[in-house]
């Protein structure tokens, strides 16, 4: 059946996908330092999530898919990062470099013009 | 003689009777049901994405916070769903009113009015609407192949052709919305994910830091229970917003069914349908309006 923009949806489900392994993350962390680190980089996913969810009606575009494959590459190796960390620091680095990519598709959404 | 006579006369009192019967295929109750779903669903979806967009805000207000932004304009303030995401469920409702409004006339007393114009109307509308929203392929395609089905039937004068001729059109476009909202049961997809989202977000920079601050500053247990009362009001509002969205999923494909029930002559399930759709409205009422009330107190708590 025919639904939203795939790219955008795929890319909101792993947005969302973040903010739940950032949020097991918390459950098991202790100290202070990380539960405000986890904390503010879950601020910091949701933000996209909410401004992706607003894209999912988006027309489809190369520009966007394009643009969403490099988010996607990049999915694998920061989930990891998230589920094994081991140092908060370079955690919330990797993080910062993966929303720019992010960023970089949301752009693109919000430029299409209308249908 | 006289038999031939009165057979003559059964004739055409038969065919008189198929004649009418043939425009009003459809008791004119069953597009009333249909109507009554589709206003009780409209005010179900402007009641909750209301709440789930106050909460979208609330996150946007707190984002700018941490951000420290030195100056702020309307794109900060990011709702769950955007005004034309909103515009395209009215824009649904709308054309489903218009057209449901168009049969009813249709099988109403009054023979001399014609689906022809409003289905010339629809479908200007149809095709109006996607062209002026950025709205997605899929659904675009939807209205205006609707559009082209009501255009080409709108000599018709039998409602059930009419809607048998767009079922599967209508079920595409509420089926596409019903998507929209998110079907996984742990809530991580469509606009339940975005709430799901927002809501982990507020409980874990809000009381969730609040307590382990607490916990670090040795705080008396005084301290800690409205921190603690606070986690559990943001978890039950959180729950509210799922439920209400998970309901409103149900009621838009409760529709689509309704219609095919229709279509269908299967009356049993029109009748079930709508209860089905009146119960979901109500329950959403009573979640979001016991839950709302304690919103400021959660707001309130954070330092």
């Amino acid at each position: 059946m025919a639904n939203t923009n795939p790219d955008l949806k795929s890319l909101h489900n792993n947005l969302i996908g973040i903010v739940s392994n950032l949020n097991d993350a918390l459950n098991a962390a202790t100290d202070l330092h990380t539960i405000i680190a986890i904390a503010t980089e879950i601020s910091e996913v949701n933000h996209r999530v909410t401004l992706v969810g607003n894209l999912l009606f988006t027309q489809e575009t190369q520009n966007i898919t394009s643009a969403i494959q490099k988010v996607n590459d990049a999915i694998a190796d920061i989930q990891e990062s998230i589920q094994q960390i081991q140092s908060v620091t370079d955690t919330v680095n990797a993080l910062s470099s993966f929303l720019v990519l992010v960023d970089n598709a949301i752009d693109i959404a919000k430029l299409i013009p209308s249908a | 003689m006289l038999i031939g006579r009165k057979n003559t006369q059964l004739f055409i009192a038969a065919l008189l009777s198929l004649l009418f019967s043939g425009c009003q295929s459809i008791p004119p109750d069953n597009i009333s049901k249909f109507s009554q779903g589709l206003t009780q669903a409209h005010l179900q979806t402007v009641t909750t994405f209301r709440y789930v967009n106050a909460l979208g805000r609330e996150q946007s207000i707190e984002y700018i916070l941490r951000h420290n932004k030195p100056n702020i304009d309307e794109a900060d303030f990011t709702p769950a769903l955007e005004s034309k995401d909103i515009a395209t469920w009215d824009f649904t409702f709308f054309i489903m009113e218009k057209y449901t409004s168009a049969l009813e006339k249709l099988l109403s007393s009054d023979q001399s009015t014609k689906f022809g114009d409003a289905a010339l109307a629809l479908n200007t509308q149809l095709k109006s609407f996607p062209a002026t929203h950025n709205i997605s392929s899929p659904l675009t395609t939807a209205f205006i192949q609707l559009g082209k089905k009501i255009i080409d039937l709108k000599s018709e004068h039998d409602a059930k052709i009419i809607m048998r001729g767009v079922d599967a059109d209508i079920r595409e476009i509420l089926t596409q919305l019903a998507t929209s909202i998110g079907s996984d049961p742990d809530n991580k997809d469509g606009i339940r994910g975005t709430v799901w989202s927002n809501s982990t977000t507020k409980l874990n920079t809000g009381p969730r830091r609040d307590y382990v601050k607490a916990i670090n500053n040795g705080s008396s247990k005084d301290k800690k229970r409205p921190i603690l009362q606070s986690f559990a009001t943001i978890m039950d509002q959180r729950d509210a917003q799922l439920s209400a969205l998970s309901s409103l999923r149900l009621s838009i494909l409760g529709l689509a069914n309704l219609h095919t029930a229709i279509v269908k002559d299967t009356a049993i399930d029109a009748e079930n349908l709508i209860s089905i759709i009146n119960y979901q409205l109500n329950q959403t009422q009573l979640l979001l309006s016991t839950n709302k009330t304690t919103d400021g107190t959660a707001a309130n708590s954070k330092n």
